[in-house]
């Protein structure tokens, strides 16, 4: 896998959505308001972790994540 | 497929169904269509089933009642009966039907110069705002996805990620 990378997820929550955030080693680099994140980012060469993070307007929240190296 | 009684009903076959030959009961689950199945397409996950009908196809003559146009969705469950997903979503005479990878449907019209666009999920359908469009003597459709596959809501509340993917060693 190379940079840019192409970070992919959908999401399904009770209630409203409030946010979905893509975290790339514990640091916040997006975040929509759609149950669908598709977005490119660069990232340096490495194994890292890519955390996606949705909420509900209660504030509910669900994560998955996966480690992944970027060449 | 065409029963005996002249019903045009939409069956899916496995490879274990058909070895089996078909019988009354299993016919009796199968749905049927409201239009004259002119063109039909599957969604990217496999669970949606979109047929247009088309008035004036030279083979509707095949069947007892006069050919209806029309939009319809029908849903794959596995390995449980398909079920019809409601009425025809428009009435016109559709010539192509097409998928994206975000849940849209998008179905041509040729001799009305319109193309409907439908976000389409197991759950609903929806006109996409802004759609319908019009086009002058429209020919033919091509939709190229932005999203290059197909990445669905998980089935429990929760997050799905499709990308990137980790390749086991």
């Amino acid at each position: 896998m190379t940079s840019p990378v192409q970070i992919q997820a959908a999401t399904k929550v009770t209630e409203t959505l409030s946010s979905v955030q893509l975290w790339i080693n514990g640091v916040k680099k997006h975040s929509i308001a759609s149950t669908t994140l598709n977005t490119s980012i660069a990232v340096t060469a490495g194994t890292h972790r890519f955390a996606v993070v949705a909420a509900n307007t209660p504030g509910q929240k669900w994560e998955s994540a996966v480690n992944a190296t970027v060449k | 497929m065409q029963s005996e009684s002249n019903l045009l009903q939409l069956a899916n076959l496995s490879s274990e169904v058909q070895r089996r030959p078909y019988h009354n009961q299993y016919l009796a689950e199968l749905p049927t269509f409201i239009v004259y199945p002119a063109v039909m397409n599957m969604s990217p996950s496999g669970d949606l089933f979109a047929v247009g009908g088309d008035s004036n196809y030279p083979e509707a003559t095949i069947t007892t009642s006069p050919p209806t146009a029309g939009l319809q969705i029908f849903h794959f469950n596995g390995a449980n009966p398909i079920t019809p997903g409601g009425g025809t979503l428009t009435t016109v005479s559709i010539d192509e039907i097409h998928w994206d990878n975000s849940d849209h449907l998008y179905a041509l019209s040729n001799s009305t110069g319109k193309l409907y666009v439908y976000t389409v999920t197991p759950t609903g359908i929806t006109a996409v705002p802004g759609s319908l469009y019009s086009f002058t003597t429209p020919n033919t459709l091509i939709v190229v996805p932005t999203i290059t596959t197909s990445c669905s809501a998980p089935a429990a509340d929760g997050v799905k990620i499709c990308a990137p993917t980790v390749v086991p060693r």
